[in-house]
């Protein structure tokens, strides 16, 4: 009896807890900095009015106070797009839509500016199991499945205890199946924390450059690289970066001519 | 009547089988009787026996051969074996009459040719040589390369690959078939790898899975495993094929060390693998190379659309739409199908494109017998009335000319970029209707008002402070429960455990009693505690019956445990003033009783502190 009120009581401790550390993250969400927001809407009307190099500036001045949002990046592509910028507008469009994978505006004028790119390259067939876990983790952030893990460790944690306390095989099935479920979402919190923190995806932001067999100007040219097409940053120097195009192929370019999503 | 009915079904299946029955045996006897010999071993010891065969293809019929006598063997029939197999829908029988034949001395003996007549017609086979040699005598080197045997059972000669191609001569991207044959004769072979074949020029696709049979190969039978692929020359001249190496394990049986001693018989030698004595040897082969020679494309009559494609192909083309505003895009598909190199299969040129703005085109699809290219053109004026002619030029190598695939002519409706298709509907009774397509433009979706969910660059929740302690948090709780759920379970089985627990919390109660009764100087009541808490409190500390609890008791129990003697010494005390006090209690004052109850708490004290 005693050891059940102890459980009840840790129950109630961590409910409260819980509920503790969620209002003090909504409260820190909310907390906008004002002047950011002030900034944010003046860029927005200067872009209304067609001054989109002045609304590029001001929106440069918020991601370089190394506060960021999707929004922001989303309007930053639309002024590059307006600018005739296509690889600029993409790579923030991209950027965008890791922040705001499910918002169809992102997706939409990621798309339109995609399909006015000169982009003739067919990406290799990867193998089925990749793909899949690829696609799983772009729906989310990566901050929702690091909730996600959270939750399954927590739930795989109480059942764990429950079946201590109760002994009984559907407490066990229940624990085992929720393991399973963690083990599960921690690969693909872990195929999505790589990708953040490799930081290999790059786009072409130049309308054309010519990829190099090695780092010099005078090295023999391999393959055109077009602005927008999606490339894969696999080593760099000062002045170049090694790319690898979604259909194999690899060379040096200079490193003004990508940028890092 | 329905028993005539079901006879007369029975006869049409029995007419049936007996028809099926006679086309078998006409196509069996339709086909030539193939005569052969062999032997399972071509070299052999004196006193070893050797299985001869004799072996005809396309029948089962022919009876046993009484066999010639030749000199220095004998020679006895074993029976026959028969085969029927059906490949690809072709039925083939045989029948093979085998004989064990012992020679009896040494050298080369022909056996054969051997000759027989089957319904007035006469068979004979080539003659098959036997060396027989010495017993103990080393075995021949063979004629297969690549081999590394050691001591172990002879496999010289019994393992050999072939590698073969389809075509010598081939023109440049033309596909042909490359054939890699590992035969195996009376070995066990485990564990064989796919073939490497090394080339310069060309380029294979992976081998296929391998198919097993048997083949004779110069009077022996062999186990076959054949691997296939296709390849194809990249370059001109004369390209060397090979050579193909293979590896794979073959089980053995060790010999005694050439002893023809007791232990060194055929007799001890089949038990080799029944104690044991069975090796696993791997071996590499390799085969002879080959060489290929690869012709470039003719120039005559090459047409300048031709960009490498060997086959034979066919091109379908789909384009959409068809009716459209000058700027608008058309998508081309373009569908080649055929056999031959896909791989040399580049997209189809279009001509007259001056009109057109042209992207590069895309493949689609690309499988064993097709590929899809996609193409976007968009038309930059409205008089534009046709898409421009397709073209794909391919060689065939089987015909050795080229050819050019064109499309038909397809129309298109190209309207200026502000005028409205105007749609007639039927205008037979009624006056005419204009009805507009709708002409959506395309631009990217408007910026955001608001700015979102404001967060720093970089800052992610996996690294905030507060979730990481959360998460520690949860499980420290977790090893509390698991702790605090063992102990309670330890309660509950272990008496012993529980009865020590308790030990400490029950003395001190009862002390406190005698400590009142010591106050109030009720002496005989203050030793009848001190007396009970003593046997209470070691009854517990010792897990034993309290009852039962003695001086004597209670120092073999400190013996026991290691503990210290002085302890036991004042527990004796404590036993001793407690029995006193029952008959003479008159000569115990206040003093003695507190310096008793001292010494029992000093005791519990000391045994709480050296718990076990």
């Amino acid at each position: 009896m005693k050891l059940k009120s102890i459980f009840r009581f840790v129950i109630i401790l961590l409910g409260c807890l819980s509920l503790l550390i969620g209002v003090t993250v909504y409260s820190q969400a909310q907390n906008s900095n004002n002047q950011i927001t002030a900034s944010f809407y003046k860029a927005n009307e200067l872009f209304g009015q067609g001054n989109y190099d002045k609304a590029e500036k001001v929106y440069q001045e918020i991601l370089a106070s190394g506060m960021h949002s999707g929004n922001i990046y989303y309007n930053l592509g639309n002024t590059f797009f307006k600018q005739g910028q296509l690889g600029k507008a993409i790579v923030n469009y991209e950027r965008a839509k890791r922040l705001l994978p499910y918002d169809r505006d992102v997706q939409a004028n990621l798309k339109y500016a995609l399909s006015l790119c000169n982009n003739s390259i067919v990406p290799l067939k990867k193998f089925g199991l990749i793909r899949l876990m690829n696609n799983i983790t772009e729906c989310l952030t990566l901050d929702v499945w690091t909730i996600l893990l959270s939750a399954a460790y927590f739930m795989v944690l109480v059942s764990f205890a429950f079946f201590m306390i109760k002994k009984t095989a559907i407490f066990k099935k229940v624990a085992v199946f929720l393991l399973f479920c963690l083990i599960m979402i921690s690969c693909l919190w872990l195929v999505k924390f790589q990708w953040f923190m490799l930081d290999k995806q790059a786009i072409i932001i130049v309308s054309e450059v010519d990829s190099r067999f090695a780092p010099a100007l005078d090295a023999v040219v391999h393959f055109k690289a077009y602005e927008g097409a999606g490339i894969e940053i696999i080593d760099q120097n000062s002045a170049w970066v090694r790319i690898k195009t979604p259909d194999g192929k690899i060379g040096w370019v200079p490193n003004i001519s990508v940028e890092k999503i | 009547m329905r028993y005539k009915k079901i006879k007369k079904q029975l006869a049409n299946v029995f007419l049936f089988i007996a028809v099926f029955i006679c086309i078998l045996n006409t196509q069996a006897f339709a086909k030539d009787i193939k005569f052969s010999v062999s032997l399972d071993k071509d070299r052999v010891e004196v006193g070893d026996m050797v299985q001869l065969g004799l072996v005809f293809e396309n029948t089962q019929s022919v009876p046993a051969l009484q066999l010639p006598e030749i000199n220095g063997l004998k020679v006895q029939y074993i029976g026959p074996s028969t085969q029927m197999t059906n490949v690809n829908g072709k039925m083939s029988s045989s029948v093979t009459h085998r004989y064990r034949i012992v020679p009896m001395q040494t050298g080369t003996v022909a056996l054969g040719p051997f000759s027989f007549s089957y319904k007035n017609d006469n068979y004979s086979s080539a003659a098959v040589d036997l060396v027989v040699v010495d017993r103990g005598q080393a075995p021949l080197q063979n004629t297969a390369q690549g081999k590394n045997v050691g001591e172990n059972e002879d496999i010289d000669g019994r393992i050999f690959i072939i590698l073969s191609s389809q075509k010598n001569k081939v023109y440049i991207n033309e596909l042909f078939e490359i054939t890699v044959k590992m035969y195996i004769n009376q070995l066990s072979v485990r564990g064989i790898d796919y073939p490497s074949v090394s080339a310069q020029g060309l380029v294979f696709e992976p081998f296929a899975q391998p198919r097993q049979y048997k083949e004779q190969l110069a009077g022996k039978i062999h186990d076959v495993v054949e691997f296939k692929t296709i390849a194809y020359a990249s370059q001109q001249g004369k390209l060397t094929l090979g050579p193909a190496k293979m590896n794979a394990k073959v089980v053995t049986r060790r010999k005694a060390g050439g002893s023809s001693g007791f232990f060194g018989s055929d007799f001890f030698d089949d038990f080799g693998g029944f104690f044991g004595r069975a090796s696993i040897v791997p071996v590499n082969v390799s085969s002879p190379e080959l060489s290929i020679d690869v012709l470039p494309f003719p120039d005559q009559d090459k047409p300048k659309e031709f960009s490498g494609a060997v086959g034979s192909f066919k091109m379908k083309i789909n384009a959409s739409p068809l009716e459209l505003k000058a700027g608008d895009p058309i998508t081309l598909n373009m569908v080649i199908t055929g056999t031959g190199n896909f791989d040399s299969v580049q997209s189809p040129t279009m001509g007259a494109l001056n009109d057109f703005k042209v992207y590069n085109s895309e493949v689609q699809e690309s499988t064993a017998n097709s590929k899809v290219f996609e193409q976007v053109i968009i038309p930059q004026k409205a008089e534009i009335k046709k898409l421009p002619q397709v073209k794909f030029a391919f060689f065939d190598p089987k015909k050795e000319s080229y050819f050019i695939e064109k499309n038909k002519e397809i129309g298109l409706n190209v309207l200026p970029a502000s005028e409205k298709l105007a749609v007639i509907i039927d205008t037979s009774n009624q006056t005419p209707v204009l009805s507009s397509t709708r002409v959506l433009g395309q631009d990217i979706v408007y910026i955001k008002e608001y700015i979102g969910k404001l967060q720093l660059d970089g800052q992610f929740l996996y690294k905030k402070k507060k979730f990481i302690i959360f998460n520690v948090f949860l499980f420290l709780v977790f090893i509390a429960v698991y702790l605090l759920q063992g102990h309670k379970e330890r309660l509950t089985h272990d008496i012993g455990y529980a009865r020590k627990l308790r030990a400490p919390k029950i003395a001190r109660v009862k002390l406190q009693k005698a400590s009142t009764y010591l106050e109030q100087n009720k002496k005989e009541l203050f030793y009848a505690q001190i007396f009970k808490t003593l046997q209470e409190y070691l009854g517990h500390r010792f897990n034993r019956p309290s009852a039962g609890m003695t001086a004597d008791i209670v120092e073999e129990l400190i013996v026991e445990q290691s503990l210290d003697l002085e302890i036991s010494e004042k527990l004796k005390d404590c036993f001793v003033q407690c029995d006193m006090a029952r008959y003479a209690t008159a000569t115990l004052n206040k003093d003695n009783m507190r310096a008793i109850l001292v010494k029992l708490e000093q005791a519990i004290d000391y045994l709480e502190t050296y718990k076990q």
